[in-house]
């Protein structure tokens, strides 16, 4: 008994007539169900393939990384055992049997495929089921007829032939191509025209060299060749529609007559598959096909695999035709080589009397030989039990009766009560060898990787160089940095004087003094002019005093403030210099931008880099908001030195309020009151001088404040050290242009390995998830 | 005696730099001398040229004053020594205040020159006679000097360490003859830094701070010589010396070098003064000196010493009571808030 068989003996026959509704509702269930399994099916076939195309670009990743003298012999012998694993077989095989699978869901039809060997009468067995003659199904005494096996389909709307037609392309592929191989010939020609040219004979020292079973198929190639004329038209590929009393020439061989003519008409060369739908006269069951298998003694070179695929995709169960005539009434060494194929076709599938029905075709047989056969079955196939293996049923082809009772009733009341379980057989072992093929597979992809990881010492040096040079620029930068808040603390806080500072107060005193000597921009006669006609509106001196005192603290403060611009200078000196710094350890980074820009650039490379940095864009960001400006900094200090440019002041002795300047309505008191302005103001301008002064170093302070905080913040925090990593990964070959291109060469075919290892297993998980 | 019949003569040596406004302290210091012995029978008045000289002096004043705006410069300075004397006095006897002015560039060797050497001579033996040495400090020069080389400036302007050398010489002597010693730093033009007399912004502290640094060397000079003496008194008395005028602003100028200036090539200070309405002299502080004076005077007499002091004291007897009672008078009196004692 072969593995997979299961011996328990196949129900007796019934013979009663069959219930037609019970059967027609059991198969319409049952290809209902295939089509619900259908789209799972076509999931995990395209997983499967994505399998294997990932295992596909491992295989190419693992060829690469051996083809570098770097790589490691360990990782070489890591290889060659994840090699000898034969996973992508394992997964071909896997694909295979879910291409099975998906095509076994994905019939619309009950396929029972017709089989025997020559001259048993398979023929008549499917006139008499499918209610054709020989126009359709010819038949011959003597010798084989069917040249193109036809699939006929129950149809009660339909009575027609499709005729699928080869192109050239696959008439060479799959007709000649099968017959040079036997041969031992060179490859067929590649054109229709070439093959029209070539005589298409075997060269006579080939010839010689062959058996005699092969001589008869040089024979027939030659007959392919010299029927060309009779056939090429029909190389078009397309399928055509055939009136079913046209379709003999299209199916069968030459006859004897036809065979003598000068050119063979051998139309069905063309033919690539024959398309019967007719209504079955006995049996009104939709979705029930024949399919009439080769000869299985007939079959051409190298077509035995072929053809067990074809069995496979096509058919749920066989009629293993048998006819007990005299000399053929036994169990023969072509009938155990039949069922062996047929077996193969099985599959998954337990039972073999599921699959194949040993038909004994008894019409017109003597008794004797009918009994000599049965009793030769039971023997040598059954084990001297009828049914062990296979079940037998017995019939006269030729009475369409026969058939329907004796031998079609029982096995479609077979197929209601057992394709169910046929299909979760076949579905079953699909799962089972899946799974199996997925664990290899994982196991091995681990074991492949966990071999990189421990052989591969290149990745960790890289890593390793990466993180010293990232500690290396922290260290610099550290040092630099240091450096400049060093020299901003001497600055701030040694008395050298900031002659720009100086010089920047100077100039806004001096203007100030001007402007006061000026007549406050107006011109001093203009400004008396004025001063004059609203004392002599208001009768009073006391508002134009007042409002004129507002004015030139307002005034003084303006020119003050224009020192800003020098705070600007400063502040950006400070970008310049720590932007220089970075400059200096950054490499490429900064791509040749400065000062502010630079600062700027930076703190957008490390917010939007792959491993963002928000602490040092942070750090960056905040010194890009240092701003000094005279009014925030400065003024508060120097705003006690205008307090004498009001109107009215506090006497310190005596705590009243006394009013600076008072003077009379006329021309001599608004000059008076010029003069007074005018000395008010200068004093002022003179204190706020002295006061700017002497808070000289506050911008060296402030700078000094500004570098430092930054260089805490960017080079001290706590997420610093982890942030320059990640900076330093991010940006790497900007950083370190061509530092590590060298390694990369090494390390890209193994990083490509680790990578491909990661996508199997990511395909493998997502199988386990579904 | 010395001085004039009738009189006793106490000598003052003033030690300061050219325009440092020692003129108007003499001026101010009468002023104020005459309010502190308004209602006594004691009179002070300048005597001789000095009363035609504090005469220009005020009129000088006046003129600048009216016109609103006040420059120190205005002022002359003194081009030869001149001994102001002020006579206090109670029927036409009594004690004559005479105070050695010379001219400023004189503390110079360089700006002096050779042909002053007697006339410096003799002014350098009135000084070791002076029992007070009077150092006139122009406040605005040490308070307005913000940078580097205007402070370097003020302290050459101050001419500190030619007026150490002197001050040690003086100390020196003082020392030696055992006689009491009275040193004090008289910031003039004090109106600007002080809230106490019409100003509305007080930088006494800060005044105070500078003084005393910048006169440090002088200071320590003096104490060093006089160690272990017990009649060594150092004080301080800022002085308004017009008490209505305030800093207007001051300019620090580079001296015209034809371009051979460095950075450290000394500038040239001039400062603007605004004139407080109505334009009122009204001096402040001078008359804490004159009563330093009298109490060295008589703190010397209590301590029985001999020497000048004690001879002066004896001398102040009889008909001279009054004028003896008035000393001990103003030595009891208040020297005001400004002044301190170093």
């Amino acid at each position: 008994m072969e593995t997979g068989e299961v011996a328990d003996v196949a129900p007796e026959a019934p013979r009663e007539r069959v219930n037609t509704r019970l059967v027609r509702e059991a198969i319409a269930h049952v290809i209902a169900r295939r089509r619900e399994q259908l789209p799972l099916m076509e999931a995990k076939l395209e997983a499967w393939r994505t399998l294997d195309r990932r295992l596909g670009d491992l295989d190419a990743a693992l060829e690469d990384m051996l083809l570098h003298p770097s790589t490691p012999v360990e990782l070489r012998a890591s290889v060659s055992d994840f090699r000898h694993r034969d996973l992508r077989q394992r997964v071909a095989e896997c694909v295979s049997k879910l291409v099975t699978v998906r095509g076994r869901m994905s019939r619309s039809t009950v396929n029972i495929g017709v089989s025997g060997q020559a001259r048993v009468g398979k023929s008549t067995l499917l006139q008499s089921i499918a209610g054709l003659g020989e126009e359709q199904i010819p038949t011959g005494e003597g010798i084989p007829v069917t040249a193109v096996r036809s699939r006929i389909f129950h149809s009660t709307t339909h009575a027609r032939a499709t005729v699928a037609l080869h192109t050239f392309a696959t008439f060479r592929q799959n007709v000649l191509a099968p017959y040079h191989r036997e041969l031992a010939l060179a490859e067929p020609p590649d054109t229709l025209d070439a093959f029209r040219r070539s005589n298409g004979a075997v060269p006579e020292e080939t010839l010689a060299k062959l058996a005699p079973s092969q001589r008869t198929l040089a024979k027939r190639l030659r007959d392919m060749h010299r029927a060309l004329p009779s056939y090429e038209g029909l190389l078009v590929g397309g399928e055509r529609e055939i009136p079913l009393p046209e379709l003999r020439s299209y199916v069968a061989y030459p006859s004897k007559e036809q065979e003598d003519e000068t050119i063979v008409p051998r139309p069905y060369l063309a033919v690539r598959d024959v398309r019967i739908e007719c209504a079955f006269p006995r049996v009104d069951v939709d979705g029930l096909a024949l399919i009439d298998l080769p000869g299985l003694g007939e079959l051409a070179a190298g077509a035995e695999e072929h053809h067990v695929v074809g069995l496979r995709h096509e058919v749920d169960v066989v009629l293993l035709v048998k006819r007990p005539v005299e000399g053929m009434a036994y169990w023969s060494e072509a009938d155990g080589k039949a069922v062996d194929l047929l077996d193969r076709a099985r599959g998954a599938i337990k039972r073999r009397w599921d699959f194949v029905f040993l038909v004994s075709n008894q019409g017109g047989a003597k008794p004797s030989l009918v009994d000599a056969m049965l009793g030769s079955i039971r023997r040598d196939v059954n084990e001297g039990e009828d049914g062990r293996h296979y079940q037998v049923l017995g019939c006269d082809a030729r009475d369409p009766r026969s058939v329907y009772e004796d031998l079609l009733a029982p096995v479609l009341e077979h197929l209601a009560n057992r394709l169910s379980v046929m299909d979760s057989e076949v579905l079953a072992d699909a799962v089972e060898q899946t799974r199996s093929a997925r664990e290899q597979v994982k196991i091995g992809v681990n074991d492949l990787l966990a071999a990189v990881r421990e052989h591969a010492p290149e990745m960790q040096a890289a890593s390793e160089e990466l993180w010293s040079r990232v500690s290396r620029i922290q260290k610099d930068l550290a040092v630099d940095l240091g450096d400049l808040v060093s020299e901003l603390l001497q600055q701030a806080r040694v008395s050298s004087e900031d002659t720009r500072f100086i010089a920047a107060v100077m100039s806004a005193y001096e203007r100030a003094k001007v402007c006061v000597e000026d007549g406050f921009g107006v011109g001093k006669e203009a400004w008396v002019e004025e001063v004059l006609r609203t004392m002599r509106r208001d009768k009073n001196s006391t508002p134009v005093a007042a409002r004129e005192l507002n004015r030139a603290r307002v005034y003084i403060s303006e020119q003050f403030c224009e020192i800003d611009r020098y705070f600007d200078d400063r502040v950006n000196e400070l970008w310049h210099q720590v932007s220089a710094i970075l400059a200096k350890h950054l490499g490429t980074l900064f791509a040749g931008v400065t000062g502010i820009a630079a600062l700027k650039l930076l703190a957008k490379l490390l917010d939007e880099a792959s491993e963002p940095c928000p602490t040092l864009s942070t750090a960056v960001q905040n010194l890009l908001k240092l701003e000094i400006r005279y009014r925030s900094h400065l003024h508060p200090r120097v705003r006690r030195c205008l307090d004498t440019l009001n109107l009215e002041v506090k006497d310190p002795e005596t705590g009243e309020v006394r009013t600076q300047v008072t003077v009379e309505t006329s021309q001599q008191g608004a000059e008076m009151l010029q003069k007074r302005i005018s000395q008010l103001v200068q004093q002022a301008a003179w204190q706020s001088r002295k006061a700017l002064l002497e808070d000289a170093n506050t911008v060296a302070l402030v700078l000094h404040a500004a570098g430092e905080q930054f260089e805490d913040s960017f080079i001290r925090s706590g997420d610093s050290e982890r942030e320059f990593l990640r900076l330093g990964r991010s940006y790497r070959d900007e950083i370190w242009p061509g530092v590590f291109s060298g390694l990369d060469a090494k390390n890209a075919r193994i990083a490509k390995v680790r990578r491909e290892c990661k996508g199997t297993l990511s395909a493998v998980f997502a199988m386990e998830s579904d | 005696m010395n001085g004039d019949e009738g009189n006793i003569e106490f000598k003052v040596a003033i030690l300061g730099p050219r325009r440092v406004g020692k003129t108007s302290l003499i001026t101010a210091l009468l002023s104020e001398s005459q309010k502190l012995l308004a209602g006594t029978p004691v009179s002070i008045a300048p005597v001789g040229t000095t009363e035609a000289r504090i005469a220009q002096h005020k009129n000088d004043l006046r003129g600048s004053l009216l016109a609103g705006e006040f420059h120190p410069g205005a002022l002359g300075g003194t081009q030869a020594p001149f001994t102001f004397t002020l006579a206090m006095t109670v029927n036409k006897t009594g004690i004559v205040w005479a105070i050695l002015d010379y001219p400023g560039g004189w503390l110079d060797a360089r700006t002096r020159g050779s042909e002053n050497d007697s006339e410096w001579e003799r002014c350098r033996t009135w000084i070791s006679e002076s029992s007070v040495l009077l150092l006139p400090v122009d406040a605005s020069v040490l308070m307005e000097a913000t940078l580097k080389r205007e402070k370097i400036t003020a302290q050459h302007l101050l001419q500190v360490g030619q007026t150490e050398e002197l001050a040690r010489e003086w100390a020196k002597g003082r020392a030696v003859a055992k006689q009491p010693a009275l040193l004090v730093l008289a910031p003039v033009k004090c109106e600007s830094y002080f809230n106490d007399n019409g100003g509305l912004v007080d930088k006494n502290e800060e005044l105070y701070r500078r003084v005393v640094q910048a006169y440090k060397p002088v200071i320590d000079a003096v104490r060093q010589e006089m160690a272990g003496s017990t009649g060594l008194s150092v004080q301080y008395h800022p002085v308004d010396t017009f008490g209505c005028v305030e800093l207007q602003a001051a300019e620090w100028r580079p001296i015209e070098t034809n371009g051979s200036g460095t950075d450290s090539t000394p500038l040239l200070f001039s400062a603007t003064y605004i004139v407080r309405p109505p334009g009122t002299p009204n001096p402040r502080g001078a008359g804490g000196i004159l009563i330093s004076i009298c109490r060295q005077i008589v703190e010397a007499q209590s301590g029985k010493g001999r020497g000048f002091l004690a001879e002066m004291w004896a001398w102040l007897t009889g008909s001279k009571r009054r004028l003896r009672q008035s000393v001990e008078d103003l030595s009891k009196a208040d020297p005001g808030s400004r002044v301190r004692m170093l």
